[in-house]
């Protein structure tokens, strides 16, 4: 049972025992100095060191964080042109050309904390605070459903009202939410469910865990210690090695796909990009498993947040296209988070230096969606990007990228250790263009405009050639069943996978 | 007490179990498979092999675990025996090491 005071429950949060344990000869693996020496030793690296770092990238190895801070130094912009192809090549080569909608769902914007950057902070008295109950999340599904998406993140603020238990009912009224498809007999779901949320003891992650969670996404907001005070100033999110430990937390509850961020425009791009190198590290040390995705938001305008306008640190739209184009290199399998916080043209742009995942129809604004109106005094930040789904789908696939709803690899056991293997052997990028192709011709069917269903199925003419085409397929005796699957979804049957 | 597939203590033994049943259907049924945890709608890799390719099917063993195989070409017959000698190595292991199922 919660206890509902605020204040005396922020107090239990952390657990010194569950940081502890993951220190290494007491100190944790943001070693600030190593970080700035790496950037300044390597500054201005050379053109051949510099291309042999990207082949080195295309043969989806991990970088080591010299290598990286190399990166970083670039300073000729005709090496960033070759390091915006490479990181192309390697999304292409890893994920190919595929990428993965989600809807967030913001379920609560009750908050113990203060980070001063935030609309939701505990002092933000123009915040207007509401909690959806069960019935209100299952409305907002499905708003979310209607459509056409299969995945969710659902973000919750740090209060004892959204705790674990809360989480694992809002999980569980998600999952038994079905709606009728917009067009056709068939049915719409959500199949997998990521939770942003605060930092929870382990004993709490396993609940989550046993609730069936997809990703457990916990974002360091930056990795630089006295930036991180300064900006934290009370509550259970002051305590810096809580959060950074949060996900080692998950592994040991047992979630193993968990989703590493840094809010950029908090302190030095550079040194926050070395940060999510060095927790990527570190998981891999300690578990043998790195992260699942990689979000790089960047910090937006928030309504009752100077600071938000202010930060001597912003990243420009220039610096912004190299930070994803060094973290595609730096961590080549892993996938990339961009959201629907960057306006529509700089997100067509980036996209193309390795996102793997977006959202779109999205609403931050607790219980917004199924509004017209979005009411800035109730969200976390302000959008760049609020066009539906459907037009972003299509303007992607005018760009020959496909859509995937899929989620078989989490219901399949392609998770964790697993689907990293299979991700550096290039495996699991095969896998996702069939399912990608079988949940795109679900949308098309169930829930796209006639413009959006030309070009796409126009788009998936393309991709059956190409499997067709493909040794992988024809060598694994995949293409029969695919045909199989495809023309059983085409004749309505749906939730097919590979 | 919540069922679980394995206690967190002794999760290495039936992994291992697991491991070896998997390589031993593999060498005798010519079937590659891995186990999976379930937990709601998730199906996490729990033990077996590791370079099953294709995930052709998908069967519940019990509540709580579930098996992936790579076995399309497969007849049904076999397909059922060695579902049916999983099921009884399954209630082996819970015997053997105290696992719950
Ligand atoms: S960033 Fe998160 S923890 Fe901080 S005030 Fe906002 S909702 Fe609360």
């Amino acid at each position: 049972m919660s206890m509902t005071n605020p204040k005396e429950w922020a107090e239990q949060v952390i657990k010194q025992e569950e940081i502890d344990k993951y220190l290494i000869n007491g100190k944790d693996f943001i070693n600030e100095e190593t970080i700035l020496n790496k950037l300044s030793f390597n500054h201005n690296p050379d053109k051949q060191r510099v291309r042999d770092i990207m082949q080195k990238s295309l043969a989806v190895e991990r970088l080591e964080p010299d290598e990286t801070a190399a990166l970083l130094n670039v300073k000729d912009e005709d090496l960033w042109q070759e390091m915006y192809d490479t990181a192309y090549k390697v999304k292409r080569k890893v994920y190919d050309n595929r990428i993965v909608f989600f809807a967030p769902l913001y379920c609560s914007n009750l908050c113990v904390n203060n980070c001063v950057y935030c609309g939701f902070r505990k002092d933000n008295a123009e915040e207007k605070r509401r909690i959806l109950a069960a019935e209100e999340i299952k409305a907002q599904t499905k708003y979310v459903i209607e459509e056409g998406h299969k995945r969710m993140i659902v973000v919750f603020g740090e209060h004892p009202l959204s705790d674990a238990d809360y989480m694992v009912e809002a999980i569980k009224a998600i999952y038994n939410v079905r709606k009728k498809s917009k067009y056709g007999s068939g049915y719409g779901n959500i199949r997998r469910v990521n939770i942003n949320a605060a930092p929870m003891a382990i004993r709490d992650l396993k609940k989550l865990w046993e609730a069936g969670i997809g990703t457990y996404q916990v974002f360091q907001e930056t990795y630089h210690h006295k930036t991180y005070h300064d900006l934290h100033p009370s509550g259970p999110k002051s305590n810096y090695l809580w959060r950074l430990y949060a996900l080692h937390r998950a592994m040991d509850a047992g979630i193993d796909d968990i989703a590493i961020g840094a809010l950029f425009g908090l302190y030095d791009w550079r040194f926050e990009v070395m940060g999510l190198l060095y927790h990527t590290i570190d998981l891999e040390k300690q578990f043998g498993i790195g992260p699942h995705t990689i979000s790089f938001p960047r910090l937006n305008p928030a309504a009752g947040s100077a600071f938000s306008n202010n930060s001597q640190y912003k990243v420009s739209d220039d610096d912004f296209k190299k930070i994803i184009t060094v973290l595609r290199l730096s961590v080549p399998y892993t996938g990339l988070i961009i959201t629907a916080r960057e306006k529509a043209d700089l997100r067509k742009d980036v996209i193309k230096v390795g996102c793997t995942q977006t959202d779109a129809s999205t609403r931050i604004g607790i219980g917004e969606y199924g509004q017209e109106a979005e009411d800035k005094n109730s969200q976390q930040f302000i959008l760049g990007d609020i066009r539906s789904l459907d037009t972003v789908i299509r303007e992607f696939a005018e760009m020959g990228i496909i859509t995937s709803f899929c989620t078989a690899g989490y219901r399949c056991g392609r998770t964790g250790d697993r689907i990293m293997g299979l991700l550096k052997n290039c495996v699991e990028g095969k896998f996702c263009k069939l399912n990608a192709v079988l949940t795109f011709k679900e949308y098309l069917n169930d829930y796209a405009s006639k413009d959006t269903r030309k070009i796409g199925e126009e788009l998936i003419m393309k991709e059956f050639k190409e499997i067709k085409e493909t040794p992988f397929f024809k060598n694994h005796n995949l293409i029969e069943k695919f045909e199989e699957y495809y023309d059983r979804v085409s004749n309505g049957e749906r939730d097919l996978f590979l | 007490m919540a069922k679980e597939i394995y206690s967190y203590n002794n999760k290495e033994l039936s992994k291992e179990k697991l491991d070896s049943f998997a390589k031993w259907i593999f060498h005798n049924h010519c079937i590659k498979l891995y186990f999976c945890e379930i937990k709601g709608s998730r199906w996490s890799f729990y033990a077996g092999l590791h370079n099953v390719i294709a995930s052709q099917k998908r069967i519940m063993i019990t509540k709580k675990i579930g098996m992936v195989a790579e076995a399309d070409s497969v007849d049904k017959k076999t397909i059922d025996k060695v579902i049916n000698i999983i099921k009884d190595e399954v209630s082996k292991i819970k015997e053997v090491s105290d696992v719950q199922i």
